[in-house]
């Protein structure tokens, strides 16, 4: 048989032939081209439009107190959006009735729900784009009763919200979120490592109607939510010490008061309360300035409370005694023709060292100070915890300033709390150090994060116990801090609570002026005590900044009374059995 | 070949045609078999597939309306949430108990009951020449929700009523009625865990607001907290 085309037909058909082979081989080369080479790219495509990706917010942790009462949360806030090219007249059906409601009547109700006025809201239902925001973090009942109006042309959103349940309690140290989210101040600033979480997302097909497509294509990161974050704070006692801080600042016209209460044998800082304190809900309503917390950033000379540290040196030295003999005149010339005096008008008096400390003389504790070295003062400081932030490191703590070496003066006003500077938790650790008969702790305001998978991590560093002074040193220090309560004549007597061995000392700093030269006419107040004093477990810092109604230190002693009552009461310490040991203040 | 032979053959009576030749069929065929087992098993994955393809829609509907049920409920969850953290607020228990007249003894005193002795000079509270604070002076802008003396009242009225109170309480929750406690207005028609009132609209007139008075045995507004 011929392969040979024998007939025109025959040939017809071989051409037709090679023409469909070749069109078969360009369109498979398309096909490889379409389903090999370019298919990822092509399908990529294809998946973005049909898919949709949604942003599943992760929602912060809670700070919750030493209860597990929760100070702060997150909670999901709806911001109400329009779209202003399809706002019009629509229609209402309610119980079987139709009626039209037209775009006033529906501005009214929107406004009604969200106690704005609807004059503001109108301007925004106008115009061209797609988008209007007419209020942003409407609550959830707010939403629920919108969503309710049945609004064609009314759309939500929900974000994350911060609250803040409790308001200005412990506001100051818990810092306040912006608007859109974002940490600015205190622990919420500071521990944002444990309290954010991450967000998730996810990718899904749709078909028309907006329903997943079943069987298509998912990609969904599962959103990580933050840790909570637990405080040592008991925000009961916490709201009594703000109430109670709050009365005494306005009622002695002062800029600012803080009442700092710490267990002495943990170091737990149990309230850390401010006036004026800060609304985290609503941060912007208090002025700039009263927005942070003073207890840790605010520095000023801490005055008389300090001529404790000084006693406690000098018996720590060896070098004196809470009976040791000293005359102290009214003022005193000192190395470099100055004059030191004290603040009340006296004949000289003939002081033992408890004496000075009750009636807080200058003129007598520069005669005990002067028998330690300047430099060893400088070290007692430095074991005391001052000149350096606490391990709390809270935000934009403050390190207060001790100087190495000084000139003439300053030798003796250290001894009496000037030219050196502290903050309030510095003080109120001064105390805790004497209080745990000699070993200060590291200042405890954070108890531990624990993530949302339950681990449970220590929130921060501490610095190990440091001995700073000897057991039957700060045993003495405590029996003088008592007299100072107990012995009248001095502003501590005015801190006295009937039941209760209660030690503690006053303080009326003076305070320098901006430029560093001289001081202002207004003083600092504070009271700095312990109870009960047979086995020290609470220590109470109450200062006040610049009151205007008194002018030394018994102005801070009412609200100390106040807030150590209410500490005894709240961790029921039973009254002391024993009586105070009487030391002599004069000889 | 002539027709006629082929006439003459009394069986097979029907044959398939395949090229030239025709195959007699045979009842037990095994090839024909095979073929409309693979058939019929592929008709039946098809329908099979296209069956579960309709439960499964059905089941992304359902999930859809589930899905938004649990996000109705997250959201009575979240409102009834923030309204026990408002009223167990301290400003809201502190004002509470300022209504039913309780006021904070600046002057306590003390007792030991071991050695029978009072520690403290008692004086009443209101008499105390010490400072007394009889206000609320630590703000909370969020403080929306009171607790009235009469709503503490009408507290206690319902806690003491049965448990079907309760199951009232849970019904009214999941259909999803506002709550909202009024300071302003302590609703004497509260006699439920929670009863709504004013919702909804009436022909279309301004929105009402829609109330619903927390005084039942879930939240914990009894003044002996």
């Amino acid at each position: 048989m011929k392969n040979r085309p024998t007939s025109v037909d025959d040939i017809r058909l071989r051409r037709l032939m090679a023409v469909v082979m070749v069109l078969a081989v360009i369109f498979g080369l398309r096909l490889v081209q379409f389903q090999i080479v370019e298919a990822p790219k092509i399908n990529a495509e294809s998946f973005a439009k049909r898919a949709v990706t949604t942003t599943i917010p992760a929602m912060r942790g809670d700070i919750v107190d030493v209860h597990g009462k929760v100070l702060a949360t997150t909670v999901l806030a709806y911001d109400v959006n329009v779209d202003p090219t399809m706002v019009a007249p629509f229609d209402r059906t309610v119980a079987g009735a139709t009626s039209t409601i037209s775009v006033q009547q529906a501005t009214v109700e929107i406004a009604d729900i969200l106690k704005v006025q609807p004059a503001e809201l109108a301007p925004k239902l106008l115009g061209t784009s797609h988008y209007s925001n007419l209020f942003k973090q409407a609550n959830g009942s707010q939403y629920r009763r919108l969503t309710a109006l049945d609004i064609p042309w009314l759309f939500f959103e929900a974000v994350p919200h911060r609250i803040y349940p409790n308001g200005a309690l412990a506001g100051n140290l818990l810092g306040f979120m912006s608007n859109d989210g974002r940490p600015l101040e205190g622990l919420e600033l500071a521990q944002d490592k444990c309290l954010a979480g991450v967000d998730g997302k996810e990718t899904y097909e749709r078909g028309v109607d907006g329903i997943k497509i079943p069987t298509s294509r998912q990609i969904a990161v599962a959103p990580q939510n933050g840790g909570t974050l637990k405080l040592s704070i008991d925000s009961d006692l916490q709201y009594y010490a703000q109430q109670v801080m709050a009365h005494y600042v306005q009622k002695e016209r002062a800029d600012w008061g803080s009442a700092v209460v710490v267990e002495a044998k943990t170091g737990r800082i149990l309230t850390a309360a401010e006036f004026p304190s800060v609304d985290p809900n609503n941060f912007t309503a208090t002025p700039d300035a009263n927005r942070r917390s003073r207890i840790f950033q605010a520095t000023f000379e801490p005055g008389s409370t300090l001529k404790t540290v000084t006693a406690a040196t000098a018996i720590d030295q060896g070098v004196a005694t809470p009976t040791t003999q000293v005359i102290a005149p009214q003022s005193t010339f000192v190395a470099g023709g100055y004059r030191i005096s004290d603040s009340h008008v006296h004949t000289t008096e003939h002081l033992t060292l408890q004496g000075v400390l009750i009636e807080s003389s200058n003129t007598g504790i520069i005669q005990i100070g002067k028998r330690v070295p300047y430099e060893t003062r400088f070290n007692y400081w430095q074991k005391f915890g001052l000149g350096e932030r606490t391990a709390v490191n809270f935000a934009g703590e403050g390190s207060g300033i001790i100087h190495q070496t000084t000139d003439g003066v300053s030798v003796y006003t250290t001894m009496f709390g000037q030219a050196m500077t502290v903050t309030p938790i510095q003080t109120a650790f001064l105390y805790q150090t004497i209080a745990n008969m000699g070993v200060r702790l590291s200042p405890e305001l954070l108890l531990n994060c624990k993530s949302a998978t339950g681990k449970v991590t220590p929130a921060e560093n501490k610095i190990k116990p440091v001995r700073v002074l000897k057991p039957s040193t700060a045993r003495q220090v405590i029996s003088m801090l008592e007299n100072d309560v107990t012995q009248k004549g001095g502003v501590g007597s005015t801190a006295a609570i009937p039941g209760y061995r209660i030690g503690g000392k006053s303080g009326t700093a003076q305070i320098a002026k901006d430029n560093g030269i001289g001081y202002v006419s207004l003083h600092a107040i504070s009271f700095i005590g312990m109870a009960p004093a047979e086995d020290p477990q609470y220590v109470l810092a109450v200062t006040i900044y610049k009151p205007r109604t008194v002018s030394n230190s018994i102005g801070a002693t009412p609200p100390f009374k106040d807030i150590l009552q209410q500490v005894l009461r709240t961790y029921r310490v039973p009254p002391s059995t024993t009586k105070s040991p009487n030391i002599p203040a004069k000889w | 070949m002539s027709a006629m032979p082929a006439l003459k053959q009394s069986a097979p009576s029907f044959s398939i045609i395949e090229g030239y030749k025709s195959i007699p069929m045979r009842r037990n065929n095994p090839r024909l078999f095979i073929t409309s087992i693979a058939i019929l098993g592929f008709l039946g994955i098809g329908v099979g597939n296209l069956l579960l393809n309709i439960a499964t829609s059905e089941g992304v509907y359902q999930l859809a309306h589930l899905k938004a049920e649990k996000k109705e409920l997250a959201l009575n969850s979240e409102i009834l949430g923030a309204q026990v953290q408002s009223l167990s607020s301290d400003q809201n228990l502190a004002n509470a108990a300022r209504a039913l007249g309780m006021q904070s003894n600046a002057n306590p005193v003390f007792l030991d009951v071991s050695s029978q002795q009072v520690y403290g000079k008692a004086l009443a509270a209101v008499n105390s020449t010490a400072d007394r604070i009889s206000s609320n002076l630590v703000p909370n802008s969020l403080l929306t929700t009171k607790t009235t003396a009469n709503s503490l009242k009408l507290a206690q009225d319902a806690a003491n009523k049965t448990s079907a109170t309760a199951n009232v309480a849970a019904t009214s929750v999941a259909t999803g009625t506002t709550a909202v406690t009024p300071s302003t207005k302590p609703a004497a028609s509260a006699n439920s865990g929670w009863t709504a009132a004013n919702s909804g609209y009436v022909g279309g007139a301004k929105s009402s607001t829609t109330q619903v008075v927390s005084t039942g045995s879930g939240i914990p507004a009894a003044a002996s907290h």
